[in-house]
Parts: C-alpha cells; structure tokens; sequence
C-alpha cells in the first residue's frame, strides 16, 4: 500500500536552483514516457520472480552453459535452495536428469552475472562455482564442488573464501584449463570491512583462488588477495590467454573516481602494477554501474566488449588486445546508448570467427542483437536474432560442433537454443 | 530572518510521524504520476545497491529532522520475491514520503518510461522543478547537496518537524 502523506500542492520547500542547475543538470530535463508500453497493470506477462518451485530447468531463473569440446553442453541452474547440473548431448532436444549438486540447501544467487557457474576439462571432471547468500545484507560466500566422474555426483560443496567473515562475496568467475588447472576469481569485502578509518574507501577487493584436483586438498584453499580498487557492485570477466593463464577483465576504480576497466593475468601473487586499463570512456560515477564485461580469446588475441554510460561516449563498447590489455585496439561503439545496449557475450565459435550478442530494449521489447567478425577488425551487419517482450535472462552464445547458438532462458518456458546460422530454433523437453 | 527563508514554505502539519508500511507496485502507466509535483525529490534505488543505502541513510536521516521534505523512493528490484526485503526498507522512513517497487518484470519497461536516458545506473535520483520539469542524477546525492536544494539550513529551528508555515 502506498502511503501518500498527502500535502497541499500549493506548498513548497524552498528550491535552490544554483544546486539544482549543478547537480541535476538544469539544462537537460527529461519527459516521461508514461504507458509507452501499453501496461497498466500486471500485463508483462513474464515476471522476474520465480515461475515456479520444481526441479525443472524452466523454473530457473539463471541458466549457465558450457560446451565441451566433443559438443555436450552442460547446465548449472538453480531452483529454490538447489543447485543442479545436467547436459545435453543434442543440442537441447533432450537433457540428462539432473544431478543435485548442493545436498545440504543454501539460498544460491541467481541474478545478473551472480549465477552458479559451470565448466570442464579435458578428462570429463565437471566444476561447479556459485555464490551462498547468508541471511545478512550483502553478504555471501564462493562456493565450490567438482565431479570426478563426469557429473554423476559432486564432492561435498566448500566455501572457497578463506576469511569466515560475514561480508560480501560474490560475482564469482571461474576458468578451468584443459588440464583442469581451476582458477577462481570473486569479489571480496573482507578488507572494506575491516577499514576503520570513515570515509576510508579502499574498494572492493578483488580476491582469487586455484584448485588442481589432483594435487590440492579441496578445502582451505589459498586465496590470493590481487587488489583493492574494483567497486562493490562491479562486474568481472575471466578468461585464459594462449598461455592458459588467466586473465581478468573487471571495472576498476581509476583516479578520480573514473569507472573504466582494468585487465591484468592472475598470478599466484598479488597485483600491484600490472594493471592495464583498457576503456577510456571516463565513466565517473558515485554509484552501481552494474553491467560487467565480457570476454574472449582467440589464438593471442583477447576480445572485450563493456557497457560504458559517460557523459562523452556512452554505450556498448568492442575491442582487442593482442598483449593482455597493455594496448587496445579496434575500439568500436557497438551500440549507442538510446538503445539500451547491455549484457554482451563475446565467444569464438568452432569455425574461428568471433561473434557478439548482446540485449537492446525498444521500449516494448527486448532483441537480442548479434555480430560476426574473422579477426575483430571489421564487422558484419548487426542481426536482430530473437525478441522478446517480457523478463528473460541474459544472453550466452553456445558454440557448439554444429553452429553457433543463442541460449536465452526465459524463465517458465522450456529451455531454449536458437541457431544463429538462420535455421529453426531447437527447443528442449518440458523440463 | 533571511531573504531566502521566504521561499521556504513549510507546509501541512500532517500525520508526519507515520512509516511507510508497504511499497505500492510501479508500473508504466503510473509513472507520470511520479513526476507531477513540483519541488519533489524521487530517489531510486535498489537492494543490490550499497551506495544506494548511503543516500537512503542520509535520507532517513534528514526526514527526521524534516519529516515534510517531499521525498518519493522507488525501488527498482522487479522481483515480487524481493518485496519484503524492499519493504524492510521502507519501514525505516516516516513524513512526507512515497513508497514505490518496480512491478515484477517490470524494470526495462519501467527504466524506459520514466527516462529513455537513464542506462539503469543506482542510485538515480530526479528533481520536480517549480514549471514541472525533471532534472535527473546520476549517483550518490551528499546531505549537503540536499540541504543546500532545499535550503533546509535556513529554517529557523533546523529542525523541520512540527515547524510553522510561512
């Protein structure tokens, strides 16, 4: 119930319009768009909470995928306080029953880019990563579980964050070389926490960790604090170079208070200078810029696509670097900002090629758009490849032996995997 | 007393000391109404924002001492599961305030009508200037750009709560 202290309109504060023309930009008003959508009430159709409460893959809210080499796609989607993980070996007309991951419940976030996370190795072992939130404000914790053979059941779950403290955890990313080397990377509030000094601000930190099945012992693993200067609700991306090094892409908090991104290779020791900044949009911004970036190797060759919102270049941003950020190249505004550009994902598909999707909102409805490159030099046309009027999910590319897919969940409808090569959408069982 | 205290009409003794209870869902069709009162500060915000909860402390703060400030707060979680997380929020705040959610589902349609400008970013904030036109802001608003756009510091009690008209 809205509670509508009512007033007589004829009374007013007092208005200073010196500070209004400083701070809410006096020369630029904007109008409302009131019902451009034409919903008056509840008519979306598709709402963001939970469509239903079954271990169905369409009850999830967050789907994640990842593809083997031979072509199995595997899934990590929560349900409720369950964390579950099947496959499927033709291209999601049928999918595995699927394997609980997490035999005790925990409440698993499943929003935005914090979602469980999935990936194999050569060998068949599965990992698994996500984030338990604890009934506090902002805080969580990094979970961990892998299958040693081939996803049929899953080691005992473990918090990967070493602190035991009741802070933030989250936005986990996880990378796993064929070897099955796992590199962890999330961030971590720790040392925000501890600052005592107010108005100290250090940052979020951003911390990692890595697991080698073989040879380590799952718990207690090392966790490697690399820096401090990411912000509480920034994204991140992680990838692995040609050297199966991992690299991380994450908005850092640059001089100024400027919002752009870094790039560094993760080590088994801290960052201190190797911090390379790889957008220069000048974002300053005192707030969530939320939208993370995306990553993609291909040979040497990293592509990065971010969302920037400054007041000079605002909009989706593409570009390469061939020497882990130390220079950028090929910067292309992929999509002005009138669009509503978000959620890129950039992957190399089975052909060679790099593509690109990412969402745009006309005010009715959301599209996914999508563009191919050989090298990242130049571009094909932008396609519209899916449209949808209510809440979906974000959009992931599946590059699969037989094309390349578009994986857009729309909670409480089956899963689905559009072929980008223009055939006929493949839709999965009801489940 | 002030040149500038003129300009300050404090309004209505109303029943100022009442919480905010619950948030009325939001959808496309309402969004107007948000924006029809000159002088109104709207605030939106998110549970998944931490410098959003600085602004809401700072708020919370000077709607104690100026419980008729027009303030409008509007959450941008569009999850009907996250309403009571939202709704724990609110509680924290009295006087002269509304209380809004974006509808589930609803946030890129909502984003969208209330400012084709606005990428998302928390917290946002807008301002209802005396013609009626909106003047938006990006991040976290200070207590002494609020104080200072409102010209709070010129009341004469600094205090605001049960303060007599002009």
């Amino acid at each position: 119930m809205q509670l509508n202290l009512s007033r007589d309109r004829q009374c007013k504060w007092g208005i200073n319009l010196i500070v209004l023309s400083v701070l809410f930009g006096m020369l630029s008003p904007v109008q409302a768009k009131s019902g451009h959508s034409g919903h008056s009430g509840h008519g979306a159709g598709y709402g963001v909470s939970a469509p239903c409460h079954e271990p169905l893959m369409r009850c999830a809210k967050t789907m994640t995928a990842h593809t083997t080499k031979e072509g199995r796609i595997w899934f990590a989607w929560a349900v409720k306080k369950s964390l579950y993980v099947n496959y499927s070996d033709d291209v999601g007309s049928t999918y595995s029953p699927p394997v609980l991951v997490n035999p005790e419940e925990e409440t698993i976030a499943a929003r935005g880019e914090n979602r469980p996370k999935i990936a194999t190795d050569a060998k068949g072992n599965v990992y698994v990563s996500w984030v338990k939130k604890l009934p506090q404000k902002w805080t969580a914790n990094i979970r961990f579980a892998w299958s040693a053979d081939a996803g049929k059941h899953f080691s005992t779950p473990v918090t990967v964050n070493n602190d035991n403290e009741v802070t933030s955890h989250s936005f986990n990313e996880m990378v796993v070389s064929e070897e099955g080397v796992v590199t962890l990377a999330w961030l971590d509030g720790r040392h925000k926490k501890r600052a005592k000094s107010p108005g100290k601000v250090i940052g979020t930190s951003i911390y990692s960790a890595r697991f080698l099945p073989t040879k380590e012992p799952i718990d207690n693993l090392r966790n490697i604090h690399q820096l401090n200067t990411s912000c509480v609700c920034c994204r991140l991306a992680l990838t692995l170079n040609a050297a199966e090094e991992p690299v991380l892409m994450w908005r850092h908090i640059f001089e100024g208070g400027i919002r752009d991104h870094g790039m560094a290779v993760l080590t088994q020791e801290p960052l201190i200078a190797d911090v390379h900044r790889v957008s220069f949009e000048n974002w300053k911004i005192d707030g969530c810029p939320h939208k993370g970036p995306t990553l993609a190797r291909q040979g040497k060759r990293l592509h990065m696509s971010w969302f920037s919102d400054s007041n000079v270049s605002p909009g989706l941003f593409y570009g390469h670097t061939d020497d882990e950020g130390v220079t950028v190249r090929a910067l292309l505004n992929v999509a002005a900002k009138n669009t509503f550009p978000a959620h890129p994902d950039l992957s190399v598909s089975r052909k060679g090629s790099v593509q690109l999707v990412w969402t745009e909102f006309d005010g009715a409805l959301h599209h996914v758009k999508w563009m191919e490159s050989e090298k990242g030099t130049s571009w094909s046309s932008v396609d519209t490849v899916a449209s949808f009027p209510g809440s979906a999910d974000y959009p992931f590319l599946v590059q699969h032996p037989s094309g390349s897919y578009l994986l857009w969940h729309k909670p409480g409808e089956p899963v689905a995997l559009i072929l980008l090569a223009g055939s006929s959408e493949v839709q999965g069982s009801n489940l | 007393m002030k040149k500038s205290i003129v300009s300050v009409f404090v309004c209505c003794l109303a029943a100022l000391t009442a919480e905010v209870n619950a948030a009325e869902p939001l959808y496309p069709a309402n969004v107007t109404s948000l924006f029809e009162e000159p002088g109104r500060l709207v605030v939106l915000w998110s549970v998944d924002c931490p410098p959003c909860f600085d602004e809401l402390a700072m708020l919370e703060k000077l709607l104690k001492q100026y419980p008729e400030l027009p303030v409008t707060f509007v959450s941008t979680d569009d999850d009907s599961e996250r309403y009571e997380e939202v709704d724990s929020t609110y509680r924290r705040f009295a006087g002269n305030t509304k209380a809004w959610v974006f509808g589930d589902g609803m946030a890129a349609a909502l984003r969208y009508a209330i400012d084709p400008a606005w990428s998302g970013v928390l917290p946002r904030s807008y301002f209802v200037d005396r013609e009626g036109e909106r003047h938006g802001h990006s991040g976290v608003l200070k207590e002494a750009q609020v104080i200072s756009l409102f010209q709070l510091s010129d009341l004469p009690s600094g205090k605001g709560k049960g303060s007599t008209g002009h």
